[in-house]
């Protein structure tokens, strides 16, 4: 078991650190980002930039450095100035970057202090000893959950703080819709497998059927036309179409009036997407169930404790329901990073100040936040798989971890 | 059904006498097929709904960059005045024809999910095979990469993938000729033949695995069969070994998983363009269709709910069909 764990999280270590390789990677290559902005501000001539603020920017975010290197302090903070290896500064002249390129085509001759010169195409390198510019962000690095500054959706405000504030909102909504989903998913399945055939089962089936098919996308928007659009001008109580509050109160029929930012107005707010979200994972989940216990009624044990005499709801949920979950924990286990990033589509659509509203904004320039929802979603993965697998050595003795 | 002469109880090998008519697997699968009443709808529905949206520059009732702000948001059947044309299912924001961009969009997204699905079980079903016959180093590095692309979240890479390749065409050298296919076949311009080609790379990246999987454990249960043991040992080579005796025997949960990805694809496709990091507007694509429905919910209500019955008709038409084929082809995976 313990070496199965080491060995696990060995791995769940590699694939992060591939998976922000590669990603930062890509958002280094990508264009946009802060200095994009700044050329666009400066093509539309209506702020006046010094010739200062782009070297600044690009102090700000590293954005002068090497892959290599900026990846490194990204990562782990390191390298914050020239290496000291017994009070002695080393490698201080080293260049690490590139502030100020030289025009396309053309090399420069650059002089080193030791009078060593070479040829670059580089007008203003970096060197180490340029890290202690105090205008720096000195960052203690992704591994000790620093991920930097916000640099477009809030400026200069720290990336972790930016998703502490929008963290509420998604697991209150992911929490409450998967809470919902398995109350009332568990029951349905083991009824309608008990009664298989009979008409209970059949109306589960079908609609459990045409849920699961049915798109989220869909689903989404056809709630905000039926229970928000279509009610309101009907004179009924209808639902709010998008937001997680109000911005001024509403008058609402037979409800009567919901003040902004109230808790009925919270609650108000959660009905649709909670729903959507509900019915989308209910559908699935109740179909495993079904199936699953199924399969379970099929087995000796089953029909052993009915021939011992045991009442028939003592068979159901001591001898079948309890096998039946087996398979169950493993989807229960994967809700787990899905109450990070996983409503990116049904929080777009509800215009839900979620994370993954802001990992969609985020997409759109500002890399550092990316960065650290796509790490910290796919670490949540990584664990829920793990996670997963102890749990089976817990609810069935046979299996083992090797 | 009046014209099938074959005996029901002919499929039943064991009892089969030598002169009676045998029935072919693929006849036998046909006759399964269509007793599911919805997948033969389905079946019908999509075949209608892709040759409608091939011949789209045929019957779209207009050009596709026909717009004209006057005729915004109208209602059903209303008479485009200049000449004479009708808008079948009204207009969007600037009075394009809604049921001439569902046409065109169909050819885009519907492409999209027949890409995907085709290419993730072609390349998925090739490595899962080889990996599970020749075992080895190979079938150490297939496992070593599920675990790997099993542990990222889908979504979020998917998304992260299609907007910086999109964004930034340098990233991802597209040969010449690919793109002009799909200009060609699409009827879009380059900059969205290339996103399409993008979008079908990254879904394949992402969806290919779980074939592989499936392959190779299907794979693994068939070679120690007694029957390739058989061909072995009268010399069969690998090659033909695989291709005549052992694909044809886990062909059924390929096929599966085939119409499984083609539900997938076209959920992702759908999706990707609705979040707007699929093809742009203008052109059309049930996604940004949507997007621009959901924008404008407050103007105009009718527009949610003609872009959204395709989506959701060929949602179920790919389930469906997906389940009557499952029953089909081996009543055993029946849920």
């Amino acid at each position: 078991m313990l070496t199965f764990l080491v060995r696990r999280a060995i791995s769940i270590f590699a694939i992060l650190l591939l998976v922000s390789f590669a990603a930062y990677w890509l958002f280094y290559n990508a264009p946009g980002g802060p200095l994009q902005l700044i050329a666009e501000l400066q093509q539309s001539g209506r702020n006046q930039l010094d010739a200062g603020a782009v070297d600044r920017i690009k102090l700000r975010y590293d954005l002068d450095l090497y892959h290599g290197v900026r990846y490194m302090r990204w990562l782990t903070g390191f390298p914050s100035g020239p290496i000291v290896i017994g009070g002695q500064q080393m490698f201080s002249g080293t260049p690490i970057g590139c502030l100020k390129e030289a025009p396309s085509g053309k090399k420069v001759i650059l002089q080193y202090a030791d009078g060593t010169r070479i040829e670059s195409n580089c007008l203003r390198p970096t060197y180490l000893q340029d890290l202690m510019n105090p205008n720096r962000r000195l960052s203690k690095g992704a591994l000790r959950l620093d991920f930097g500054v916000s640099q477009l959706i809030a400026r200069e405000r720290p990336v972790m703080e930016l998703i502490e504030t929008r963290l509420a909102p998604t697991l209150l909504l992911m929490g409450i819709a998967n809470l919902l989903a398995i109350i009332i998913a568990v029951p349905i399945g083991i009824l309608s497998a008990v009664k298989q055939y009979s008409r209970f089962d059949y109306i589960v089936t079908t609609v459990t059927f045409f849920g699961s098919a049915m798109p989220t996308l869909f689903l989404g928007i056809m709630g905000i036309l039926f229970f928000s659009l279509f009610l309101r001008d009907a004179g009924l109580p209808f639902l709010p179409p998008q937001l997680a509050e109000s911005n001024r109160d509403a008058v609402v029929p037979l409800l009567g009036e919901i003040t902004a930012g109230s808790l009925g107005d919270h609650i108000w707010h959660l009905v649709l997407p909670v729903s959507v979200l509900t019915f989308v994972s209910l559908t699935g989940w109740s179909r495993f169930v079904r199936s699953s216990m199924l399969e379970v009624l099929k087995q000796d044990y089953v029909r052993t404790a009915r021939a011992k005499g045991l009442r028939e709801s003592m068979v159901i949920l001591k001898h079948a329901f309890r096998n039946s979950m087996i398979p169950f924990v493993t989807l229960l286990v994967g809700v787990l990073p899905s109450l990070f990033a996983g409503a990116i589509v049904t929080e777009s659509i509800f215009s839900w100040p979620g994370l993954g509203r802001l990992y969609v904004q985020a997409l759109g320039g500002d890399y550092t936040v990316a960065m650290a929802i796509l790490l910290i979603s796919t670490f949540l993965t990584l664990i829920s798989f793990l996670l997963a697998d102890v749990l089976y050595t817990v609810v069935d003795p046979r299996i083992r971890l090797s | 059904m009046a014209s099938s002469t074959v005996q029901p109880r002919a499929s039943r090998a064991s009892d089969a006498r030598p002169n009676m008519k045998t029935e072919s697997q693929t006849a036998l699968v046909w006759r399964r097929f269509r007793k599911h009443r919805l997948a033969v709808i389905s079946m019908v529905l999509l075949t209608l709904i892709f040759l409608l949206s091939l011949f789209a520059p045929l019957v779209a009732p207009f050009k596709i960059d026909h717009l004209d702000p006057t005729y915004k948001f109208v209602p059903f059947m209303t008479v485009y005045k200049p000449t004479g044309q009708v808008y079948i299912f009204g207009s969007d924001q600037l009075g394009r024809d809604l049921l001439t961009r569902l046409l065109y969009g169909a050819r885009v997204t519907l492409s999209v999910a027949v890409l995907v699905a085709s290419l993730s079980c072609a390349v998925g079903a090739l490595i899962g095979a080889v990996a599970g016959y020749y075992r080895g180093i190979i079938d150490t590095a297939l496992m070593r990469v599920l675990d790997f692309t099993s542990g990222i979240p889908d979504l979020p890479v998917l998304l992260i993938l299609a907007s910086i390749l999109l964004t930034d065409p340098k990233l991802l050298p597209l040969p010449d000729f690919v793109t002009r296919i799909f200009e060609a076949l699409l009827l879009v311009r380059e900059r969205e033949a290339r996103s399409v080609v993008v979008i079908v790379l990254v879904l394949t990246i992402l969806g290919w695995t779980g074939v592989a999987r499936l392959t190779r454990g299907m794979v693994l249960a068939v070679r120690e069969a007694d029957y390739v043991t058989a061909s072995r040992s009268l010399g069969m080579g690998d090659t033909s070994l695989i291709l005549r005796h052992i694909m044809p025997n886990v062909l059924a949960p390929i096929i599966v998983a085939f119409t499984q990805s083609l539900a997938g694809a076209f959920a992702a496709e759908t999706a990707l363009s609705f979040l707007g990091f699929g093809v742009q507007e203008p052109a059309a694509t049930w996604g940004n269709m949507m997007s621009i429905a959901q924008n404008n919910i407050f103007e105009n209500r009718v527009m949610p709910l003609v872009v959204g019955l395709p989506i959701l008709i060929c949602s179920l038409a790919f389930n469906f069909i997906g389940d009557g084929l499952r029953d089909a082809l081996d009543p055993r995976l029946k849920m």
